[in-house]
């Protein structure tokens, strides 16, 4: 579990900076999206981004307790999806039944 | 030792790779159900590539079944969040005020209001096949 050095420790520094990119363009769709399921898909984008992240950190510093915490933030993260999207189901089907049936 | 950081640097830098290629395609595609492609398939193969570059990196057995035990976590919830994120904004695209990309040419589902997703005057060739195809 020795600290990486040398060639590959640049190699993953360059996927660290790569991965941030990454985030930062999903961070701008998450705050420009027009619409909400665009900001639940980037939001989603961005766990898993987390995820790579602390993938990537956990190589680089030889500490392999990152990769319980990126265990743990991929099942959150799939918990908060499926709950906005049992939500935003629910307008649509709460919209139907305020209004009269048409046929 | 040589071999085995090429291998694992290999690795790490393909599923940064995807990882990237994903966030770039939910900035820059045009639509929320090509987002949702993008962000799902690109996401999950690069978070499963990064974990298999941390195992290549450091060869433990508990690393190992952490390692697949988030990988087979993603490939089992990833399809699941990605299709409930797709049929809710497909049922509430009125209510959100979703849009299409104008180059859309097939929906081969109606919601429970018997809608499609675009209107059908444009190809009135093949709409009286089944209703679903617009």
């Amino acid at each position: 579990m020795a600290e990486l050095s040398g060639a590959p420790a640049w190699f993953a520094s360059a996927c660290l900076i790569a991965i941030v990119l990454s985030l930062v363009m999903t961070v701008i769709r998450l705050l420009r999206g027009p619409t909400l399921p665009d900001r639940v898909v980037s939001l989603d984008l961005v766990a898993y981004q987390a995820v790579a992240f602390m993938l990537v950190y956990a190589v680089l510093t030889g500490q392999p307790a990152f990769l319980d915490v990126s265990l743990v933030l991929a099942l959150v993260a799939f918990l908060g999806t499926v709950a906005f999207a049992r939500y935003i189901e629910h307008l649509s089907v709460a919209e139907e039944e305020a209004a009269p049936m048409s046929d | 030792m040589v071999a085995q950081q090429v291998v694992g640097i290999f690795l790490m830098s393909t599923g940064t790779l995807f990882v990237f290629v994903a966030g770039l395609g939910v900035l820059r595609l045009p639509d929320v159900y090509m987002r949702l492609h993008a962000s799902t398939k690109a996401g999950t193969l690069g978070v499963a590539l990064n974990a298999a570059g941390l195992v290549v990196f450091y060869p433990d057995l508990g690393i190992f079944t952490r390692a697949s035990a988030l990988v087979l976590f993603l490939l089992l919830t990833a399809p699941v969040a990605a299709h409930m994120i797709g049929r809710a904004s497909y049922f509430a695209r009125e209510e959100l005020g979703v849009t299409v990309w104008g180059g859309t040419v097939v929906d081969r589902m109606l919601d429970h209001r018997g809608k499609a997703l675009f209107s059908t005057e444009a190809v009135e060739e093949t709409s009286d096949s089944s209703g679903a195809v617009s």
